[in-house]
């Protein structure tokens, strides 16, 4: 599959994202509702400049050197995103994160 | 009638009454070379079509399992209880049969389970003197009925559906507690759902089916369609695609959901095979070894072997097409591996790569190049194995 079938089929799936999750918060640096250490951020530098290896979708395009690399990375499956918002789940924190269970 | 010849008879005529009605099986133990396992059901119909490939070997070898569940493939190593009442094993065409465990039990040869044995209560460790041999991959799904609208779920919103319960975690359409279906604590399933979805297996929520079967049927016959839920090893679930569903998984600190494999209705695998799929664990075959760590057992030595590569596979046994065919994934087809259950990848690049291979037979198709030898190959895929041109 070329690299622009594959961009293509991102700029969708994140076209769709971005429908369905229309408040979601945004991630931070360790991911909705993150509580496992393999969670580094894809979202940018620390320094706020673009991460070359983070395409416009969110994907990762480089060699992946994390877990969450290898869970993110470019790749021409088929996905769909599943909206971690307090609207889809009212649980949630107001910052993201699980509660603990009863 | 002497007293000793009354007794006889009585005993006789107890004997009839008191034992299962399998009287008339064959004792397991007297099989043509036996190896006798235990463990859980999502590995039995790997098992089922291995047993019958071995059992009409010219050397056969005889298969025979018993399968009340993933974490009885470590505790009689642990707690030293002995597995009784009948098992199955296969004839060389397939056919399942029944034979009977001895009466005072047996220590198996070996334990198959779709989880680390140290996920299960009362193990601590692996005890010394017990072997784990990592086998092919099993994937895990979560399921709707085909009739269902749901496509996706998140590790987050399986948190509180099966953290909470269905009613209590007000995660929609999942809030019908009667159709929250689900495993109990020995169920590898259930364990590898939990851990992917930071619940302990000991919260987890739901209606315990007990078995892989009951659980599709449960979701097939829902009143409530739209609300049920519930889980199942992936070859379970595509081998029954026309009544259930997986859904795609998003895993924490992933931006979309995944189906493992690259499209819903595909079956390549391609999204366990290179980490988008979170869902994924080794088989394990905790196996009695000597003090070099070499199994005792020559039958088993033979069996646990095949899959790990430590012998030989007889010509005539394919059992790599075989494991692709049950829907699992040999090790030579991923790039990605992790050391703890559900827990971190990393990549991997197998000795002996068959990704290619594996999407041919799995999928039907693949982008690589056919081979008869190293000659047709080049560029990026220079090495001819299994027929199509691989990167090494």
């Amino acid at each position: 599959m070329t690299k622009q079938i594959k961009s293509t089929i991102w700029q969708i799936v994140f076209v769709l994202g971005l429908g369905a999750c229309g408040d979601q918060n945004e991630p931070d640096d360790d991911g909705v509702g993150a509580s496992s250490s393999t969670t580094a951020g894809l979202s940018g530098t620390t320094d706020g400049t673009p991460d070359p290896c983070v395409g416009d979708l969110g994907c990762w395009s480089c060699e992946p050197a994390l877990p969450v690399h290898l869970l993110n990375r470019c790749t021409g499956a088929s996905c769909e995103p599943f909206a971690n918002t307090r609207e889809r789940l009212p649980l949630l924190a107001a910052d993201g994160s699980l509660p603990p269970l009863p | 009638m002497t007293s000793i010849a009354r007794l006889s008879a009585w005993s006789a005529m107890l004997s009839v009454l008191i034992l299962p009605s399998t009287a008339g099986a064959v004792d397991c133990t007297e099989l043509p070379n036996p190896t006798i396992g235990v463990g859980g059901s999502a590995s039995k119909p790997l098992l089922a079509t291995v047993g019958a490939a071995l059992a009409g070997a010219e050397d056969p070898l005889t298969v025979i399992y018993q399968s009340p569940g993933a974490c009885f493939a470590i505790t009689p190593y642990v707690d030293g209880t002995t597995i009784t009442g009948t098992a199955n094993y296969w004839d060389p065409d397939g056919t399942e049969q029944v034979c009977d465990l001895p009466l005072t039990g047996i220590v198996p040869d070996f334990g198959m389970s779709g989880v680390q044995g140290t996920l299960c209560e009362g193990v601590e460790e692996i005890p010394a003197g017990i072997g784990d041999f990592a086998g092919p991959v099993t994937s895990w799904s979560i399921l709707v009925p085909q009739v269902s609208s749901q496509t996706s779920i998140s590790a987050e919103a399986v948190y509180f559906v099966y953290g909470y319960g269905a009613t209590l975690g007000q995660v929609s359409p999942w809030t019908i507690d009667a159709e929250l279906y689900s495993r109990n604590a020995t169920s590898a399933a259930l364990i590898a759902v939990a851990l992917g979805a930071g619940i302990p297996p000991a919260k987890f929520k739901g209606v315990d089916v007990k078995t892989n079967q009951a659980m599709i049927s449960s979701l097939a016959m829902s009143v409530n369609p739209e609300a049920a839920i519930g889980f199942t090893s992936t070859e379970v679930a595509d081998a029954n695609r026309g009544s259930v569903r997986t859904l795609a998984f998003q895993a924490t600190g992933q931006h979309c959901a995944y189906w493992p494999d690259s499209t819903p209705t595909g079956f390549d695998k391609a999204n366990v095979r290179d980490g988008h799929y979170f869902l994924w664990s080794p088989y394990h075959f905790y196996v009695p070894v000597d003090g070099s760590g070499v199994i005792e057992h020559e039958a088993t030595r033979k069996f646990v072997g095949y899959f790990t590569g430590a012998e030989p596979v007889p010509e005539e046994i394919p059992l790599l097409d075989i494991i692709i065919d049950n829907g699992t994934i040999p090790q030579c087809a991923m790039t990605v591996w992790r050391d703890t259950e559900i827990g971190p990848l990393y990549s991997l690049a197998p000795d002996a790569p068959c990704g290619c291979y594996y999407e041919a037979l799995a999928a039907g198709s693949t982008s690589c190049t056919p081979c008869t030898d190293d000659s047709a190959c080049g560029g990026d895929a220079p090495v001819c194995r299994h027929g199509y041109c691989e990167a090494y």
